[in-house]
């Protein structure tokens, strides 16, 4: 008679054929991916514990004991789009959690059991409400564990605060930074293969001598001629926000993320930390993934084609063995207040890079472009002047020229100290 | 094993002599009138010899389900295609020199306990799309697919396995597919099933037959397990079995032995007695075709003889080269069409005997 215990991390299945026992694996359970009532707990002494981007491991905030974050190595689950999966994306499933609103700027936080909030970290404000409920959002199947710490901040910041010539030369003395805060922010990671047959014109430059007047002329004319090819691609971690709280620009300033550090979620990552929720749904989030895939597609496809000079380029992409992560990427959020007026900083948890929105002293930007413009202006009076005696022409002509220039110069520097003081 | 020692023929109720083929020696039991006809495998005949019975017990056999007539019916369907058929082949023929033959099997019923591990493969789903770039603007084409999703299952197993199918003659491979055909039901052997007909006599023993068997039983097991945990496609199946109270039966299966000659040469073909499959070469003939070149040929001859005998009278009377133009074209049709049969036929052959030699690989 044969054994109908299953072995350690398998359970008992049905079988269709009897005399043959079935055991398949036992199922992550879901619960073991939520956080402990009451927070993480030191076994020591009782103190709270926090995730500790030192150590890499959870640390209790009293008597420094260390304990792992993850009870044993897993690996990063991807899913494919099943229907299953896309319906649990779009319905799924519910989580009784802490949530902190904020009536300044509407953002909804995932906050640690225990955690003191008393300002919104993306606009400073102090209209925070707890709120208890059931929040509905997917597990995140990964996390990019915070690599740098709050104390480690201020100095980096204050010379970020300090750099640059358009900004008050006061800046980083006299701005009021409030506390940084920690927060796992919301990305959807997508994976797939792309076979691509293109078709295109592609044209080179021919130049042959031909008679005309009685005279050789050299002639450039351009043969097109038809071509088409096939390559096949592997489009990995393509990374779309999952939040429209947080201004793009910002996300995109803090420069990217090094994903090959990924590692499976576990709810100590979190202990101490933010997390804020996603709001561009899966389906969302994998049309925006796609419009990004494509337009590579596209380039590479163009690429392939050898020329330049490419026309009525028509693509076929078949896309392949799709699947998508739910991760949470680290960022410190901090806001801060000059001259009584609130701006956003944020620095990569993983990097440290940062970026954020800084004021901007309008009257030097109004200097340069002046300074920019000077040649031109002084330039066309000479000409202006030189016309008397009959070779104005030309120095007019470099004037216009050096004011286009200048013109062109300005509208850059504009746009810049525009994304410096508020880069969405 | 349940075999029966026995003295002589007459033991499986048969009054046939033990007979034996003089070029594979391989032992038949064959009516008397039999004896010095072709053996099966086409080198030579089979002769009455002293040997014993083999100390064996046929216990089943698949009863005939294509009669003498079905299967000429099969026979002149093979045949149809084969280009320059030589009057050997006509099934007419074929059927008059066709006897039974019954080709034994052995067949292993165990009870196999033990462990077993697979991937199993369960397919999903999926959502995907076509992507189209045309007129530099992108279009969508949403797509399911359905791919296997492969998950890792283990057990325990506990099961009468029926009819591990080994050989039990050398030359099993040349019949083996058309035994796995077989759907019929079995029926236990009685003297009257194979009265008339020729019986291969088994000279593989079951020590030999049973690493075959196993073998066979562990398919039949990998493809339970599939259907225990209900998978669509199943792979990487390792089984750690332990096989105990094992049974061997020996069967018989029909299969009609079709013999012909061909310039000189004998040949075999065979049509399953259960399914009315047929298989062996089916040759057409090359000295007919090489008459039907000759004849052409001769008419291109003839033709280009007459066309140059115009061309030369029409120097006195021009209007004869026309004629001779024709003649000429029709000379150079002739030719060109002589080279058809021997063409045609030596394909033909090559393909067949291409085919029988996948066929004895299988």
């Amino acid at each position: 008679m044969t054994s109908q215990t299953p072995p350690t991390g398998w359970q008992l299945a049905p079988s269709a054929v009897p005399g043959i026992v079935v055991y398949e694996p036992i199922p992550d359970d879901p619960s073991r991916l939520d956080a402990p009532d009451g927070g993480y707990r030191c076994p020591r002494c009782a103190g709270p514990m926090a995730f500790s981007p030192e150590q890499g491991a959870l640390a209790c905030e009293q008597c420094s004991y260390a304990a792992a974050t993850q009870a044993e190595p897993a690996e990063i689950k991807t899913t494919r789009f099943t229907e299953a999966a896309i319906r649990e994306a779009s319905e799924s499933w519910t989580l009784e959690r802490r949530d902190l609103h904020c009536d300044g700027c509407g953002v909804d936080l995932a906050i640690a059991p225990g955690t003191l909030v008393v300002n919104c970290p993306f606009c400073g404000s102090n209209q925070v409400l707890l709120r208890e409920g059931t929040v509905r959002g997917l597990r995140p199947s990964a996390v990019l564990p915070f690599a740098v710490e709050h104390e480690s901040l201020t100095e980096p910041v204050r010379a970020w605060l300090g750099a640059g010539w358009l900004h008050p030369s006061d800046l980083a003395s006299h701005a009021l930074l409030e506390r940084f805060s920690g927060i796992y922010l919301p990305f959807w990671l997508f994976d797939a293969r792309c076979d691509a047959r293109w078709t295109a014109e592609v044209g080179r430059s021919v130049a042959r001598t031909v008679r005309r007047n009685g005279r050789s002329v050299v002639e450039h004319r351009i043969e097109w001629r038809r071509a088409s090819g096939r390559i096949r691609l592997d489009l990995n971690n393509r990374r779309v926000f999952g939040s429209t709280r947080v201004a793009l620009g910002l996300i995109r300033s803090a420069g990217p993320y090094h994903l090959a550090d990924l590692v499976p979620y576990a709810p100590g990552f979190l202990a101490g930390w933010q997390a804020l929720t996603y709001d561009i749904g899966l389906t969302e989030a994998w049309d925006r993934a796609r419009a990004g895939m494509r337009e590579h597609v596209r380039q590479e496809c163009g690429r392939d084609t050898g020329h330049d000079r490419v026309r009525n380029l028509a693509v076929r992409a078949d896309f392949d063995d799709e699947r998508w992560r739910y991760a949470l990427l680290p960022m410190h959020l901090c806001a801060y207040t000059y001259n009584g007026k609130s701006y956003s900083i944020a620095v990569n948890g993983q990097t440290g890079v940062v970026a954020g929105s800084r004021p901007v002293v309008w009257p030097r930007v109004h200097m340069a472009i002046a300074g920019l413009f000077t040649p031109g202006v002084v330039l066309g009076l000479v000409g202006l002047a030189l016309l008397f005696v009959g070779i104005g022409a030309l120095v007019l002509i470099l004037a216009l020229i050096l004011l286009l220039l200048a013109g062109m110069g300005s509208f850059l520097l504009v746009k810049h100290a525009l994304f410096l003081e508020d880069p969405q | 094993m349940t075999s029966t020692p026995v003295d002589d023929a007459t033991a499986w109720g048969l009054p046939h002599p033990i007979a034996s083929c003089d070029a594979c020696d391989a032992m038949w039991l064959v009516p008397l009138e039999h004896l010095g006809h072709i053996c099966t495998c086409a080198r030579g005949v089979v002769r009455a010899t002293s040997s014993d019975l083999p100390a064996t017990q046929i216990e089943q056999v698949l009863p005939l389900a294509v009669d003498a007539r079905t299967a000429a019916a099969m026979l002149h369907d093979a045949c149809t295609p084969v280009p320059f058929r030589p009057p050997a082949l006509d099934p007419a023929t074929l059927m008059a020199r066709a006897h039974l033959v019954w080709w034994p099997r052995w067949l292993l019923d165990a009870t196999a306990e033990g462990e077993w591990s697979s991937e199993a493969g369960f397919e999903e789903t999926v959502q995907s799309s076509v992507e189209q770039l045309e007129g530099g603007t992108w279009v969508s084409r949403p797509q399911t697919q359905t791919r296997t999703r492969w998950e890792p299952r283990r057990g325990t197993l506990d099961r009468r396995v029926h009819n591990g199918a080994a050989a039990a003659v050398a030359d099993d491979a040349t019949h083996a597919h058309l035994a796995r055909a077989a759907r019929v039901s079995p029926a236990p052997f009685a003297a009257a099933h194979v009265h008339g007909s020729w019986i291969r006599l088994p000279e593989v023993s079951v020590d030999e037959a049973r690493p075959a068997a196993l073998s066979a039983i562990r398919r039949a097991l990998a493809t339970q397990v599939q259907q225990a945990v209900r998978a669509q496609s199943i792979r990487e199946v390792q089984l750690r079995l332990h096989h105990s109270d094992e049974t061997w039966t020996l069967r018989l299966h029909p299969i009609w032995h079709v013999p012909y000659t061909l310039d000189g040469t004998d040949y075999a073909v065979f049509v399953d007695g259960l399914s009315g499959r047929v298989r062996g070469p089916l040759l057409g003939s090359m000295k007919r075709a090489w008459k039907m070149a000759g004849g052409l040929g001769l008419g291109a001859a003839a033709l280009l003889a007459l066309a140059l005998v115009l061309m030369a009278v029409s120097i006195a009377l021009p209007p004869l080269l026309l004629v001779a133009a024709i003649a000429g074209g029709l000379a150079l049709l002739c030719g060109m069409t002589a080279s058809y049969p021997p063409i045609s036929v030596w394909m033909w052959n090559g393909r067949i005997a291409a085919q029988t030699t996948a066929d004895e690989a299988e």
